[in-house]
């Protein structure tokens, strides 16, 4: 009996030792040099991969999809029979309301709505505008046309294209007068220049949207453009000494935001930032198994190239800087690099920022927010300097550092070559329950004067908006920030 | 039907066809742990018509493990070290803005500024006689009581200089050499005197075993096109690994794979073990 179970065992071995064996031969063999691997990673490429794609609707959709994310309003202010609102990203009906007014320009590009009329209108005309019947969209900054268009529509050039070249926000007019039209209202920002375009469509309809939005979102608190408060221009009879742009909202109390704190813990941001290095240096194909990386005394981890280093903080910052006389890591979709304008610079810098933030949770790219300006200064310019904010609740996070106050993304493409990236991977959200109070613009451009103003020529503010700053030692209060005499600033 | 026989049979078949793929698996893997005979000769043979001296023996078979070896810096947290090499010591100067230190007991100081190590022995001078062999062993035996564990380290360059023991100590990683880190020792015939340098620790190596690194023999035949006509004579090759200079004063650094070349001349020159490149 004994017997016969040992041969039975003995048989069973010897066959599963074959398996074995031949499996050994096989997957460390000439044909498959690559081991089990070369299965794996099979299956991944051409199996699940392209499944993964299908479901995948994330930010990795393309740059026109990235860009609806990445360029939303700064605020939109709705005013309708003396009532005010503004409402900015984060606001329970702000995607309401920027469905619509996106769904309005769409139209309007496109062709779906006719344009009646075409006429010029006057600075005062268009500011006067915003007292009536409107849906002011700010997106606070200024958009070159054919990006702008290509975002909303998926059209570079259309019916507004020979007017208008650069832009920063538009106006839904609903007149009081007895037509049944709407207005669309633009300021080219390049020529200074005010448009009215009269379109046909059924303004009744329009009407009792926007107040049904207004009921909804009211908040108690008066704001008032600062050309109502005539703060936009010098007085006759006493000398300012600050001047606001006629389009910043002024709010005379202080009001509250809410309170800030980092997402997760620090150890937290650490260990993903360590499970996510072999995929950052992907990004910016830097060798993992180069001899030139090290870990400095201060625990950054700075990885050297022939033409650029990337260093890892262990704070979450990570920059890339090229070195002098190199051209840069090439994240350029096309190879032909003549007339590289800011389209172009913004959909390699977006695919880049996009590529980087598939490695990191889902909600850090819905955050982000394109901060600067999307404009070619010169003809001739190829190189531009771009930023992204990290937004709660539409309110940008800028990082204290010892040279300045940073957004979450700032980088430097020239031709289509990244030369300079830094970026700052660690997420924030805001707690409802707690909330800091800001001080009135007034007030804060007051201690700006004190500061700033050499007692001749006013200060001029020309955009000025709330912000988190999250501060050396590490604590998140709100500021002030804004551009005054051409310059970023922040201030309280 | 006799099972019993048949089972007999089958189990005698199955062992033998095991046996002989235990075979061909051996047989597979020594061919991919070490180069053809074949190979190396044809090399061999390619370089000494070229006019460059080399015998087969000279050339390494055994092929080698591509991995990258992290090592740490001995010195990042100098009052550990200081612990390791001085025992109980009272600490002089401790500056952490500047990275500098000292500590200090009876028996020797230990200064350290950013990485950079001094250790200074307080004992009297007891120079070797003339004629006296310096001893190697002396050396190891006191590197062990510093700290140093015996299969990180080894001994080079060893010379009699006025009665003193001078060498240079480089770390070893599975016994083979970590080039450019070592650390200058000073000893009499009876302990260290000084010792100097920067040092690192070996924490562990990444793999990667997909990729095989170059074969010695792809990297000697590239020699043969180099236009300084180097060398004239290969005296010995070499494996080991590498970390440059220029990151010493790093908390954590890695060491990649290179071979290393020895000319007639005694001198040498490194080569990245992955690309072939020639290190400068």
């Amino acid at each position: 009996m004994l017997k016969k179970y040992l041969k039975n065992l003995l048989l069973f071995f010897s066959v599963l030792l074959m398996f074995f064996l031949a499996g050994q031969i096989w997957f460390g063999s000439y044909f498959l040099p690559d081991g089990y691997s070369y299965i794996t990673s099979s299956i991944h490429s051409h199996i699940i991969n392209p499944i993964q794609k299908w479901f995948d609707k994330g930010h990795e959709a393309g740059f026109s999809q990235n860009m609806k994310v990445l360029l939303k309003p700064n605020k939109i202010v709705l005013n309708h029979s003396g009532n005010r609102v503004m409402i900015q990203n984060g606001h329970p009906d702000f995607e309401k309301v920027r469905s619509f007014s996106d769904e309005f320009i769409y139209k309007v590009l496109t062709g779906e709505y006719s344009v009646r009329i075409k006429e010029t209108i006057s600075t005062d005309t268009y500011h006067s505008l915003l007292k009536g019947k409107t849906i002011y969209v700010d997106y606070g900054k200024d958009c070159d046309f054919r990006l702008f268009s290509s975002t909303l529509c998926d059209q570079s050039s259309n019916l507004l294209s020979e007017d208008i070249s650069i832009v920063s926000g538009y106006i839904i007019g609903l007149h009081d007068s007895v037509m049944n039209d709407v207005s669309l209202y633009i300021t080219d920002k390049k020529s200074n220049t005010a448009y009215r375009y009269i379109i046909e469509m059924n303004k009744n309809a329009l009407d009792a949207q926007l107040q049904e939005y207004l009921a909804g979102a009211s908040t108690g608190n008066i704001l008032s453009y600062s050309f109502e408060l005539n703060f936009h221009k010098e007085q006759e009879n006493s000398a300012s000494k600050v001047l606001f742009d006629p389009l910043i909202l002024l709010d005379l109390m202080p009001s509250e935001i809410p309170s800030v704190q980092m997402l997760g813990t620090e150890e937290e941001h650490r260990s993903r930032f360590e499970e996510m290095t072999e995929d950052v240096l992907e990004v910016f194909s830097i060798n993992s198994r180069t001899m030139r990386r090290y870990t400095d005394l201060e625990n950054a981890r700075v990885f050297v190239e022939n033409n650029a280093t990337l260093t890892m903080y262990p704070n979450g910052r990570l920059e890339y800087q090229t070195v002098q006389g190199s051209r840069g890591l090439d994240i350029s979709n096309s190879t032909d690099r003549t007339n590289y304008d800011v389209s172009r610079a913004m959909a390699d810098s977006v695919d880049f920022v996009a590529a980087l933030c598939s490695y990191m949770p889902e909600t850090y790219f819905e955050h982000l927010q394109i901060s600067s300006g999307l404009v070619s200064q010169t003809e001739r310019q190829t190189s531009y300097k771009l930023s992204f904010d990290y937004c709660v609740n539409g309110v940008p996070v800028r990082w204290q550092t010892e040279d300045g106050y940073h957004a979450a993304i700032e980088m430097e493409v020239t031709e289509g070559y990244l030369t300079s990236y830094r970026h700052c991977l660690w997420g924030y959200k805001a707690y409802e329950g707690e909330r800091q109070q800001c001080l009135p613009l007034l007030t804060a451009a007051d201690q700006l004067v004190n500061t700033l103003h050499n007692g001749t020529e006013p200060l001029h503010i020309e955009t000025a908006d709330y912000c988190y700053v999250v501060e050396e030692a590490g604590a998140v209060v709100p500021k002030w920030y804004g551009r005054v005499d051409g310059v970023e600033r922040i201030f309280e | 039907m006799n099972w019993g026989r048949a089972k007999t049979i089958l189990i005698i078949m199955f062992l033998t066809v095991d046996i002989f793929l235990l075979c061909v698996l051996l047989q597979t893997r020594s061919d991919y742990e070490q180069l053809p005979k074949e190979t190396v000769e044809k090399t061999v043979q390619i370089l000494q018509d070229k006019g460059i001296k080399i015998q087969t023996e000279t050339v390494p078979r055994q092929r080698t493990k591509n991995q990258n070896i992290v090592l740490k810096n001995y010195f990042s947290n100098p009052a550990q070290a200081a612990e390791l090499m001085l025992g109980i010591c009272e600490v002089k100067l401790s500056d952490d803005e500047n990275h500098e230190y000292l500590f200090e007991n009876e028996e020797a100081t230990l200064k350290v500024k950013d990485t950079f190590f001094t250790y200074t022995s307080k004992k009297k001078v007891m120079p070797y006689g003339s004629g006296e062999k310096t001893d190697t062993k002396i050396v190891q035996e006191n590197l062990k009581k510093l700290g140093f564990k015996a299969n990180e380290f080894t001994v080079l360059q060893e010379q009699n200089s006025s009665g003193l023991f001078e060498g240079r100590i480089i770390p070893l990683y599975n016994g083979k050499k970590i080039c450019g880190i070592s650390m200058n020792v000073k000893a009499d015939k009876e302990g260290i005197l000084s010792l100097e340098g920067h040092w690192f620790s070996s924490a562990e190596a990444e793999s990667y075993g997909n990729e095989p690194l170059l074969d010695i023999t792809a990297v000697l035949v590239n020699v043969i096109y180099r236009n300084d006509q180097w060398p004239k004579s290969v005296e010995a090759i070499e494996s080991c690994f590498y970390t440059s200079g220029d990151y010493l004063e790093s908390r954590e650094i890695s060491a990649t794979p290179i071979y290393v070349i020895t000319d007639q001349s005694g001198h040498q020159k490194y080569f990245d073990a992955r690309v072939g490149n020639e290190i400068e």
